[in-house]
């Protein structure tokens, strides 16, 4: 990615709907707003399903597609027994040689499907998983000192709990064993949040800021998996780009189910990200928003198919990528301090709109996200 | 050094067929000589206390992977037997001009500019040896020549402790790899060297250059490595009120390895003040 194309953002394939992700690329070629890569996952999908969605990704472009490093030893995929790829399949890399087996066919796979980045598998990150950090690494230098000419620019996979961030000392351990990577591989970080309702605390957004813009800074690449808005925010402090999912925790309660009193079982509830405010509303909350004045309904496809009477879970699902798509697109710029300036101005404008729409749709509660964000913009 | 060369003078002169000879000093692992064979002149490092013959291959192999001014350059391996014992001889460019710790030791010191001068021809060497995944380990005055007694010809020598990142480790960890008083704190915690651990120490030889004084000791004070390292940890130590450039000086004594600026960055940052 390159300073004039970043960020960048992907939609990222999970194990099922794969089928929805296109339309969110034909969406945004329509709205005249750059189209979203496809981060296909060999983590969430079995053999086939990654291979079906390569062929068929349609405008979502560029290609990258991650190998997962967060849970091994799973050889078949769902009821149905499908292969999942072989390093998937195999238990954790524990040795030099399993790793080096692991980071060579993980990217001969990727190198397969032409990606635009390729991505080293790593390791997730527990209290005290220290050595397998140094492993990953290790692995990865060596891989690279052996790369064809002619490979796109990498990134190392790591998914860390997100004490890794918030402790400062874990957070030390993690960029001084990162800063003897060679420079050319930047880093595909994915935060494993412990709520789905950090984004709007400081003392969870503050690292990721620090760590993003230790690594940014150090000249190298970073790029930040299953991050949703996060990662649209996190692009002012340097990272080249983010992917988001149809079904994400980290920012987006989409799969989080709530109980209903008085009935059995447990049904979904219906979620919608409003660009206007930056911020997830229930179906109800945000029926209550659209009678305010002031209020700029979304014209995208998704909404309109929506306010037509289609399914509304799953075209507010796409809606969702399609805003991040777009937030991506109005923070393009050719210095980093002039994105942040970019998503300052988004960021103050939604926190703007917040005081006059969510008072008066007497909601109430929320909104101390966009103020954290601002102190740290 | 010590002044008594481990092999006799005349068994080395005898082996590698010398017009002139003449010793050095001696290091912990090595006897280093000055050589004169078919007129031209050359280092002989025999390395008389190596524990691990893959030590020597790393040596060897780093040597021979970069080509660079500031870098020692590389003639050849060769071995010389004594006392029923084979040891590896390094042939390599004798540089004429003593290293900084000759000149240190005699009092002399360089202008703010030489000492920059020095660091920019430092890290020179170690952005071409970082750039090949290694890392030096044992930055010193002692292993910075300086090629006919000018501080802005540096030149890196004794890769005897480099450390091949790609390759499979020699040292077993916890240990301690170079020279105490330029150690970075990772190093002393028995951790393995990164590649800015040699970045920290240019930052020490740095300060000791521009102040003449070392920045986490007093005078010729020995003091217990938990306090050593207490000293590198605190806001107190060094002091920066009257070091010249302490900006450009004080990242590359960061505590954190990641704080430190990559030796690239850090030598662009010295062309610029040098410009």
């Amino acid at each position: 990615m390159s300073a004039t194309t970043e960020p960048l953002m992907l939609v990222h394939q999970e194990s099922q709907r794969a089928a929805e992700l296109p339309p969110v690329a034909i969406a945004a070629q329509r709205a005249g707003v750059r189209s979203p890569g496809l981060l296909l996952s060999w983590d969430h999908a079995h053999r086939d399903a990654v291979a079906d969605l390569a062929a068929n990704a349609g405008l979502l472009d560029p290609l990258l597609a991650d190998p997962g490093a967060v849970a091994y030893g799973r050889a078949t995929f769902g009821p149905w027994k499908k292969d999942m790829a072989r390093w998937v399949g195999r238990a954790a890399p524990s040795t030099a040689t399993e790793w080096d087996r692991t980071v060579e066919q993980a990217l001969r796979a990727q190198r397969r499907l032409d990606v635009a980045r390729l991505i080293v598998p790593g390791v997730e990150l527990h209290g005290g998983q220290f050595p397998e950090l140094r492993d990953a690494v290790a692995a990865a230098r060596r891989a690279f000192q052996t790369r064809p000419d002619d490979d796109p620019p990498w990134l190392l996979r790591l998914c860390v709990r997100d004490e890794w961030l918030k402790k400062t000392t874990l957070r030390d351990r993690l960029l001084d064993e990162l800063a003897d990577l060679p420079e050319a591989i930047g880093v595909a970080l994915h935060v494993r949040w412990a709520r789905d309702d950090v984004f709007a605390e400081r003392a969870s957004v503050e690292p990721l800021a620090a760590a993003v813009g230790d690594l940014a800074d150090d000249d190298r690449e970073v790029f930040l998996l299953k991050a949703g808005v996060l990662g649209w925010l996190a692009t002012a402090w340097g990272a080249s780009g983010f992917s988001a999912g149809l079904s994400q925790k980290s920012w987006l309660d989409h799969t989080r189910e709530i109980k209903i009193p008085g009935r059995r079982g447990r049904r979904p509830t219906e979620w919608y990200f409003e660009p206007q405010l930056l911020a997830t509303f229930r179906r109800s909350e945000h029926n209550r928003l659209r009678a305010q004045a002031g209020y700029q309904p979304c014209d995208c496809r998704f909404c309109r198919r929506r306010a037509a009477g289609g399914a509304w879970r799953n075209l507010a699902r796409q809606h969702d990528l399609f805003t991040l798509a777009s937030l991506a697109d109005r923070v393009q710029a050719s210095t980093l301090a002039a994105r942040r300036r970019r998503v300052r101005a988004i960021v103050r404008q939604a926190e703007q709109d917040w005081q006059a729409l969510v008072p008066a749709a007497g909601l109430s509660g929320r909104g101390q996200h966009l103020k954290t964000w601002l102190v740290l913009l | 050094m010590a002044d008594s060369p481990r092999i006799p003078p005349a068994v080395v002169a005898k082996r590698f067929a010398c017009d002139e000879l003449e010793f050095v000093g001696r290091g912990g692992q090595s006897d280093v000589w000055r050589a004169v064979r078919d007129g031209a002149e050359e280092v002989l490092r025999i390395l008389v206390a190596v524990n691990d013959p893959r030590r020597v291959e790393h040596e060897v192999s780093a040597l021979q992977a970069i080509d660079n001014p500031h870098l020692m350059a590389f003639y050849g391996l060769g071995e010389i037997a004594h006392n029923g014992k084979r040891h590896p001889v390094i042939r390599g460019e004798f540089i004429r001009g003593g290293t900084a710790a000759d000149r240190i030791d005699s009092d002399e010191w360089p202008d703010v500019r030489g000492a920059l001068c020095l660091a920019r021809g430092t890290l020179t060497a170690l952005a071409a040896l970082h750039e090949a995944d290694l890392v030096h380990r044992d930055i010193k005055p002692g292993n910075i020549a300086l090629r006919d007694g000018d501080w802005d010809s540096a030149v890196v020598l004794d890769l005897g402790y480099v450390r091949n990142l790609a390759a499979p480790p020699i040292t077993v960890y916890p240990q301690r790899i170079g020279t105490v008083p330029f150690m970075a704190p990772e190093q002393l915690m028995l951790q393995p060297a990164a590649l800015r651990s040699d970045v920290y120490a240019v930052g020490i030889v740095l300060y000791l250059l521009l102040t003449r004084r070392h920045p986490f000791l007093d005078g010729d004070e020995e003091i217990p490595l938990d306090e050593y390292l207490g000293r590198m940890d605190s806001p107190d130590w060094p002091r920066w009120d009257d070091v010249p450039h302490a900006d450009l000086v004080g990242p590359l004594l960061a505590w954190n390895p990641h704080a430190r600026p990559r030796s690239r960055r850090a030598l662009a940052d010295f062309e610029e003040v040098l410009a």
